[in-house]
């Protein structure tokens, strides 16, 4: 049984960060904790002033407690943590370790776009470095959160895109979806145009596309049966690009960048940009570690689709 | 021979700011330094003509040509996709002590300002990374700033710079700064918000100051510790403008032995007037 950490600060933005926990834990076994970083230091004021320390834990358990009362999940699969530290994210980052999360759930900054995932301070640091999966769920998704159908996964051929396809695969499963894997052509990525004429370029978008192509399809060959896989061929700007069509999906998948330490989560320059901008939640999987979200729907895959 | 510097060299743009700065670190060290130049190749597989690389080789071998008669350093290409990703690579083949990266030209010269592979890389390199201001020309380190926390990370810093400051002969401040408010202002925004550090900065200071006292306390040179009361990130970016090189930790969280920005070092490598090092968290 896998477990689901949503941080939450009692703004509307971690509202839509429990929508969507809800959402993946109904369509898994999975425990949720809510969690809370209050802003307190024993270090460099040690006891001098614990009035203040149990004003801010009483204010952060009210705020948990609200938020599980919104996620109104079975009282048996929900549960609330608090703690006392100034970075949140460092908090976040502890507690997953602690408890063994398969996946920390964190809403978009307030100075992002309405509709659209945007990191904050907290959301950044975790992208870079989390040792668990995470995701970023666009601002005001508890006003727009339809059911999870469509399923995008970024691939480029890497062994991190093939290891998030598998994984992407295993939700769109559990979530009774359809699972669609998404390439980027960009051509001028492997040459430099401005000296290449104009036939060498056609012939080089030609081959560039055949390739990606031919990967693509690969792929959801090797995709075992029990969900629905298809494939989109984009071309232009990778993250744009993805970014564009993440429009027409319900999540997005990622892997991370594919060098730096194993296990932890990192974005790369098109994963980077897509989390910045991309129209429905976002999951970035950690490099290296093959069963990422295993913990969260593998006993649901098994027992066959659950919506 | 000692682990090699590698200093990251755009062929394009031909900055030569990081190949200056690694060159003013080798000096004291004794380090070789090696510039590496990134450049995207065709990388599917053969699957494409490699004559269309051709043109693009041949730039690329005028330019470290033109760098080699300049400066004398050791030059070296690489051929993929993502710049930060085989720079981090050569890193770890050569077993590098330090990659040097230059800041994005639309920064103001002087002045930090971290591009898309710098950003990339002060996230997750296995070695430390120093950032070149635009337009740095090299110049003796003859006065180091280390921002220091009472932390296994901040002590890391300390030693780090505390080496480098030994051996190029340089002075090194030892730079402790406390928060005034005690970093309980996001607290109490909107409600009756304490005077700043009416409470903490008795006893929060002295705690501070000995901290600092401990750090420095067996360290030989000219060292130089001060504490401030004021924002971290503002006193070490004021401290910048001052100084040939500024040194700082990782966060104290995350993947060991790897470089991660915390709050304070997000601004720095951002807003810094002079290099910036710094240190992955864990190092050997």
């Amino acid at each position: 049984m896998g477990t689901i950490l949503i941080g939450v600060d009692g703004s509307s933005r971690s509202e839509d960060a429990i929508v969507f926990g809800r959402q993946l834990a109904d369509a898994s076994d999975a425990n949720v904790l809510v969690a809370n970083a209050y802003p307190y230091s024993d270090f460099p004021s040690r006891a001098a002033h614990s009035a203040d320390r149990e004003q801010l834990r009483d204010g952060a358990l009210e705020i948990v407690r609200e938020m599980r009362c919104r996620l109104d999940l079975d009282e048996r699969r929900s549960a609330v943590r608090i703690v006392a530290d100034l970075s949140p994210a460092k908090a976040l980052h502890a507690m997953a370790e602690a408890e063994d999360a398969a996946l920390i759930v964190v809403g978009s900054t307030h100075t992002g776009r309405v509709r659209r995932v945007l990191p904050g301070s907290t959301g950044e640091r975790l992208i870079h470095g989390s040792p668990c999966a995470v995701a970023v769920v666009p601002k005001e998704y508890r006003k727009h959160a339809g059911p999870l159908r469509r399923v995008g996964v970024a691939y480029n051929g890497t062994p991190e895109a093939r290891a998030a396809a598998f994984a992407a695969a295993e939700f769109a499963r559990a979530l009774g979806g359809e699972l669609i894997v998404i390439g980027v052509a960009d051509a001028l990525a492997y040459s430099a145009p401005a000296l290449m004429s104009g036939a060498d370029a056609a012939r080089l978008r030609e081959e560039v596309d055949g390739h990606i192509q031919a990967s693509l399809d690969a792929l959801v060959a090797d995709l075992l049966g029990g969900v629905t896989a298809s494939s989109v061929r984009l071309t232009g700007d990778p993250a744009e690009a993805i970014a564009d069509y993440s429009e027409q999906l319900d999540l997005l998948v990622v892997g991370s960048r594919g060098y730096g330490p194993l296990r932890s989560v990192l974005v790369g320059g098109v994963s980077g940009r897509v989390i910045r901008s991309a129209h429905c939640p976002v999951i970035v999987l950690p490099r290296g570690s093959e069963a990422a979200l295993a913990g969260v729907f593998a006993s649901s895959a098994s027992a066959g689709a659950v919506s | 021979m000692s682990a090699p510097i590698i200093a990251a060299y755009d062929p394009y743009a031909e900055d030569r700011a990081p190949v200056d700065l690694a060159l003013a670190l080798a000096h004291p060290t004794g380090a070789h330094v090696i510039a590496a130049a990134v450049y995207p190749w065709s990388a599917v597989d053969g699957a494409i003509d490699p004559s269309l690389d051709a043109a693009v080789e041949q730039r690329v071998e005028d330019a470290l040509q033109r760098l080699h008669e300049d400066r004398g350093v050791e030059t070296r290409t690489v051929k993929a996709l993502s710049v930060p990703a085989a720079l981090h690579q050569l890193a770890e083949e050569l077993g590098a002590a330090l990659i040097v990266v230059g800041s994005t030209d639309r920064g103001a010269v002087g002045r930090l300002l971290t591009g898309s592979t710098a950003q990339r890389l002060l996230h997750g390199a296995p070695c430390p990374i120093a950032l070149a201001p635009h337009g740095y020309a090299e110049a003796p380190v003859t006065t180091i700033a280390v921002g220091f926390v009472d932390s296994p990370e901040g002590r890391e810093a300390l030693d780090a710079g505390h080496a480098l400051a030994r051996r190029a002969g340089a002075k090194l401040r030892v730079i402790a700064v406390l928060h005034p408010s005690g970093g309980l202002d996001a607290a109490f925004a909107g409600a009756a918000k304490p005077e700043k550090g009416s409470r903490l900065r008795g006893r929060g200071r002295a705690e501070a100051e000995a901290a600092l006292e401990r750090a420095v306390a067996d360290l030989e040179g000219d060292v130089e510790p001060e504490l401030h009361v004021d924002d971290p990130a503002d006193v070490l970016l004021r401290v910048s403008e001052h100084v040939d090189l500024l040194v700082c930790g990782s966060r104290g969280y995350g993947p060991l032995r790897s470089v991660l920005l915390g709050g304070v070092s997000r601004r720095l490598v951002d807003e810094a007037r002079c290099p910036v090092l710094v240190i992955p968290r864990g190092a050997r």
